[in-house]
């Protein structure tokens, strides 16, 4: 009983240090993608502002 | 009334395209080899395409006029009695489709389609849609036949759709014909949708949707005469079919191919990119001999019909593009316009060098420079594909071994080929000229990003993505269409809303009330063609040369006899001769402000009227800085002259 009890917290550890080492990796992806998207957003909008001034006047 | 008259016009045009398509699927025998739901938006394409090629000889023979339109429509409304597919459980939706997201993006679409209508009630205002887009329908209804127009890239080009324009203008007027070209653009974003419910669930068919109907290129295209949304129906045709012949093995689907790629060249030279990248599918495959052939033969029967219109009256099918090797007649070109037009507009055209390293760099340059000459930034492709692209990548990596077996494959491969290729050639590098496969790009990307986002449960930054993309264009939305419901909304008159949106429009007006039909203006102001009452003839010192105004000639007698040829009354110049005189130039007209003032100074013309003509520089944001230039209006009198 007692062997086994050992190999049973040693398998519940092994996937619980599998799941956290996934939710890691997976926050670390989730927020490498958010900084891309952000990122590429701002490059994107930067080239229109000079623009933001005159569409500012035109809706008064 | 008229409005109404406008709309069941296009109503009309809808249903007999629906119809005539429909019975094109069925004499292939593929209404039933089709899915049901991509049935009815394929036959409205087809349609469209029968429409504008039968009335090419409608007007070959000069019978352009109400009955004979209304002759050529009708039949089309026989084909909606042939039996159609139906889906299964019909149009009904079930509940566990519906969830916010659709909701809303239903709701947005319905806005955007609103506004759509509401920039169809405006009169047209987009310069290359006033120089020959709807000008040219205009002035082929006006003649009651064809007329050949010797002009490179925008007069001896293949006319195919505008074809069905001259169809909706002869028979409900302009604003059935903006509404014509509205719904062509929503016609595209149907087919799109129905294709990308083949590889996407419901919601993220829909995003998709919104994304390309708020593509800035698409917002500034759609409702206008620009041709590229509407080329991108062929061209989805075509894919489907291409990919439906590799994936059946079924000759018909090749048939149904050459007939979508036919249209297309028939439309647009860029045409014969798309028929040379889906050939080259085909001959990739199994049934490469009997696809190939059947696929060329169909596509050349269908899609030469502008291209002998062309070698019949100046003896080069893409005229002037084979002037080095085929010369042509009547003194429509020479070498000396040949040299400058190559001089002046592929550089102009083509700001990136064709080389490898801008073929892979133009993408994200036009993503992310506002380059004028691309067209990029204001009217460009929108963020979407540079945000999604590391998702799009990764998920390729990570499904590499199933890449090769995908059924994305064909549209894969034709984004690319035709990217290259069209890059490669030295054809216009504006952006929107990728409008027709940009709906291929936007589902492969789409489907290798969402498919990877949910295996790594990165699916929110993807949603972030789509998020912020739709935020930003639907900014563009409602700050293009700002223009439109103030003109609906304040009751402004038509000549106000030209004066305001249309370059160097001031002298429209004096000419209409003081020309009469049997005058004829010369200008080089092209976008004012389209609302002049009176004939024109646009001249231009690259793309013309009836009137040889190449840099370089000086013989104002031979522009006399050239102009008296073309039975020229009045000249339109700017700026001014006196502004001329004191030193001041326009782009592009000095030699023709030099003759007039040649022509002025020996008796043989005075001037008229005077004018200046403001230029915004943008329809959209007219608080940005615009332009003016003196104009002169000199009417020609050889009576006196002493040249």
């Amino acid at each position: 009983v007692a062997y086994g009890a050992t190999n049973s917290r040693r398998r519940n550890r092994v996937a619980t240090l599998s799941i956290e080492r996934t939710a890691r990796r997976s926050s670390v992806a989730n927020l490498a993608a958010w900084l891309w998207v952000i990122a590429m957003m701002i490059a994107y909008l930067a080239q229109f502002a000079g623009y933001v001034r005159p569409i500012l006047a035109l809706l008064g | 009334v008229s409005v109404l008259a406008a709309f069941a016009t296009v109503l009309l045009l809808a249903l007999a395209c629906a119809g005539g398509g429909r019975a094109l699927l069925r004499i292939l025998g593929l209404a039933d080899k089709l899915e049901p739901r991509l049935v009815h938006p394929v036959a409205f394409v087809l349609g469209v395409g029968l429409l504008g090629w039968l009335t090419f000889f409608v007007a070959l023979a000069g019978l352009l006029s109400f009955a004979f339109f209304i002759v050529l429509v009708v039949p089309g409304l026989l084909g909606l009695a042939l039996r159609a597919p139906r889906r299964a459980g019909g149009f009904a939706v079930a509940r566990r489709d519906v969830d916010a997201v659709v909701v809303t993006g239903l709701v947005l679409l319905a806005a955007i389609a609103a506004l759509d209508i509401v920039q169809a009630m405006a009169p047209p205002a987009d310069a290359d849609t006033l120089g020959y887009h709807f000008a040219l329908p205009k002035q082929f209804l006006a003649a009651g036949h064809l007329v050949f127009v010797p002009r490179a890239v925008d007069g001896a080009a293949p006319l195919l759709l505008h074809m069905t324009y001259l169809v909706a203008l002869g028979i409900g007027g302009e604003t059935a014909l903006t509404l014509w070209v509205a719904l062509l653009g929503w016609a595209a974003a149907w087919l799109f949708y129905e294709m990308a419910r083949e590889f996407l669930d419901r919601r993220w068919a829909l995003l998709l949707v919104i994304l390309l109907v708020t593509t800035p290129a698409v917002v500034y295209g759609s409702g206008s005469g620009q041709l590229e949304l509407k080329l991108s129906l062929f061209a989805m045709v075509a894919a489907l079919a291409v990919a439906r012949a590799v994936r059946t093995g079924d000759w018909r689907f090749a048939c149904l191919a050459g007939l979508a790629v036919g249209f297309y060249i028939g439309a647009k030279y860029t045409g014969l990119i798309f028929a040379a990248v889906c050939g080259l599918v085909l001959l990739m495959q199994r049934r490469w001999l009997l696809h190939g052939a059947i696929y060329g033969i169909v596509a050349l029967l269908v899609g030469a019909q502008w291209y002998l219109w062309n070698t019949i009256n100046t003896g080069d099918p893409l005229f002037p593009i084979l002037y080095d090797w085929l010369g042509a007649k009547h003194g429509y070109w020479s070498s000396e316009i040949a040299a400058f037009l190559r001089s002046q507009w592929i550089p102009e055209e083509n700001p990136a060098p064709r080389t490898l390293l801008w073929l892979l760099a133009y993408p994200f340059a036009a993503t992310l420079r506002a380059i004028e000459n691309w067209d990029s930034g204001r009217t460009g492709l929108g963020p979407f594909g540079l945000l999604v692209l590391p998702f799009a990548l990764l998920g390729v990596w990570r499904f590499r071994t199933r890449v090769a077996a995908s059924p994305l494959r064909g549209y894969a491969f034709i984004v690319v080929a035709f990217y290259v290729l069209w890059f490669l050639s030295a054809t216009s590098q504006r952006v929107r000229h990728l409008l027709p496969i940009y709906p291929f790009f936007l589902i492969c990307i789409t489907v290798a990003a969402q498919r990877f986002a949910r295996e790594r449960n990165v699916l929110a930054p993807l949603y972030g993505a789509v998020f912020l993309t739709l935020l930003v264009q639907c900014g563009v939305v409602a700050v293009f269409n700002f223009n439109y419901v103030r003109h609906l909304a304040t009751g402004e008159t038509r000549e106000a809303f030209l004066v305001r949106n249309v370059a160097r429009y001031a002298p429209v007006p004096w000419l209409n009330a003081n020309l009469t039909p049997r005058d004829r203006v010369l200008l080089t102001e092209r976008q004012l063609v389209y609302h002049l009452d009176v004939p024109s003839f646009t001249a231009s010192e690259r793309y013309e040369y009836v009137v040889d105004l190449v840099p370089g000639s000086s013989d104002p007698k031979r522009f006399l006899a050239e102009i008296g040829r073309l039975g020229i009354t009045h000249i339109l110049v700017a700026p001014s001769l006196a502004d001329y005189a004191a030193g001041e130039r326009h782009f592009g007209t000095t030699a023709l402000v030099a003759y007039t003032s040649a022509l002025v100074a020996a008796g043989c013309g005075t001037v008229v009227h005077s004018e200046v003509m403001n230029a915004p520089r943008s329809r959209t944001v007219p608080t940005l800085e615009s332009n003016s230039v003196t104009s002169d209006v000199v009417a020609v009198d050889t009576a006196h002259c002493h040249l």
